[in-house]
């Protein structure tokens, strides 16, 4: 059931009419828009204000988490650094922080690249290690060791011709005279380490406390390998003279 | 050929007119205010017998259009667009008045429809106070579905009735109205 012509006529006619609306009719809608429009405006302005406090508020809190967020630190440090934060918290002045540096390149020249937390002291230490101690006092460093290791070498040389000589005049050695070669070669190591560190003085106090020290075991094990290979070439010309 | 040109022009006018009153420039909400309000005051009319009222109903009309000009895509024409706000404020002035009521029966609905023909003679007005002595069911189904074009079914969801009382709430008005026109040319022309 569609529009009938009837309906058609109806509308015909009523299209054709025009209203004439009020004369303030606009007025009054303009007034309606202007207070509406104000209204949206305050609204967006408090809308904006909102959002500005809420970004100022999330900035300030984003600010502050990052500051005192705690950032891991990766450095480079030898293995055993970790079992000495205790030493390495005291430590403050120049003069200690070059022990340090002369225990690690001592004690470990393997180094191995570790994640650490180093408590804050630490920071301090390392920045300062950075920062203080100089090239050339490391270089310094580095040539003592190098010394103190070619006095180890020159002992062991010393420690083995004796065994040997003493080998050649009684044709056995016993063990308490190789504890004996072994613990004076030490001493005298010891003796010559001091004397370099202290510039020429040794003193007594550190020489006593030196002596009382056990056998270096690192030493001790060079002087039983140079007597092995020593055994080992003499039994082997043995054998070449024999054949 | 020039005709079409005029209608091309008016549509720029009204394109242009429409992007300047979405940035709310009062000009150009005042030219189309002028432009489409005497005929909308007229479909306010239909449905609204009191002319202030309508004009009033109008207004809320146009401060929507304004308001949400934004969301007029431009599909279809922008009298269109206006007209069924126009309706739908209407329709809703009627809600709250409580004005509208709809027989609940269902009345058997005649495939016989008369199809007479409005009588020449009628003036508008005449035919608009026809239109407003009908029930308020009936006047807004039969506006909205003989003059607006709306279907069954529009109405139906517009109105909140089912399709079948609009069709015998359309079927009740148009006899209605017939009778009463009928009896109106009896009396002003004595025809019939």
């Amino acid at each position: 059931m569609g529009q009938t012509e009837f309906d058609k006529d109806i509308k015909g006619k009523l299209e054709q009419r025009l209203l004439k609306p009020s004369e303030h009719s606009w007025d009054k809608l303009s007034n309606d828009l202007k207070a509406i429009e104000a209204k949206n405006k305050k609204t967006n302005l408090k809308r904006m204000l909102v959002a500005a406090a809420v970004i100022a508020a999330l900035f300030v809190v984003y600010f502050n988490v990052s500051k005192n967020k705690e950032v891991p630190i990766i450095v480079n440090v030898p293995t055993d650094v970790e079992s000495n934060n205790e030493h390495i918290q005291g430590i403050t002045k120049q003069e200690d922080i070059k022990v340090v540096v002369e225990t690690i390149i001592e004690q470990t020249p393997k180094s191995t690249s570790q994640k650490i937390t180093l408590p804050k002291n630490a920071d301090k230490v390392v920045n300062k290690i950075d920062s203080e101690v100089k090239p050339e006092a490391i270089k310094v460093e580095l040539n003592q060791l190098e010394k103190t290791v070619s006095i180890e070498d020159q002992k062991v040389k010393e420690v083995v011709a004796q065994i040997n000589e003493l080998k050649k005049l009684n044709k056995e050695v016993t063990d308490e005279e190789i504890e004996m070669l072994l613990l004076e070669a030490q001493r005298s190591i010891h003796a010559q380490k001091i004397m370099q560190q202290s510039s020429g003085m040794a003193s007594a106090d550190v020489l006593l406390m030196e002596v009382e020290t056990e056998l270096d075991q690192s030493f001790r094990n060079k002087v039983f390998e140079a007597i092995k290979s020593s055994f080992g070439t003499v039994k082997t010309a043995v054998v070449q003279r024999n054949n | 050929m020039t005709s079409f040109l005029k209608v091309i022009q008016l549509h720029k006018n009204e394109a242009t007119l429409i992007q300047r009153a979405i940035k709310h420039n009062r000009e150009a909400q005042q030219l189309l205010y002028a432009q489409y309000a005497p005929k909308m005051l007229s479909v306010c009319r239909y449905y609204i017998s009191d002319l202030q009222y309508a004009e009033d109903v109008m207004l809320r009309g146009f401060f929507k259009v304004f308001a949400h000009l934004k969301s007029f895509k431009g599909e279809g024409s922008f009298e269109g667009w206006i007209r069924k706000i126009m309706v739908r404020e209407s329709i809703n002035y009627l809600r709250k008045q409580k004005l509208v009521e709809f027989a609940i029966e269902d009345v058997e609905i005649k495939t016989e429809i008369s199809d007479d023909t409005l009588e020449v003679g009628i003036e508008v007005e005449q035919l608009q106070q026809l239109i407003d002595e009908l029930p308020e069911g009936y006047k807004m189904v039969f506006i909205m579905y003989a003059i607006e074009g709306y279907k069954h079914q529009e109405i139906a969801t517009l109105l909140k009735i089912s399709v079948s009382t609009s069709k015998s709430q359309l079927f009740k008005a148009r006899k209605l109205l017939q009778e009463r026109i009928k009896h109106l040319n009896k009396t002003s022309y004595g025809t019939n």
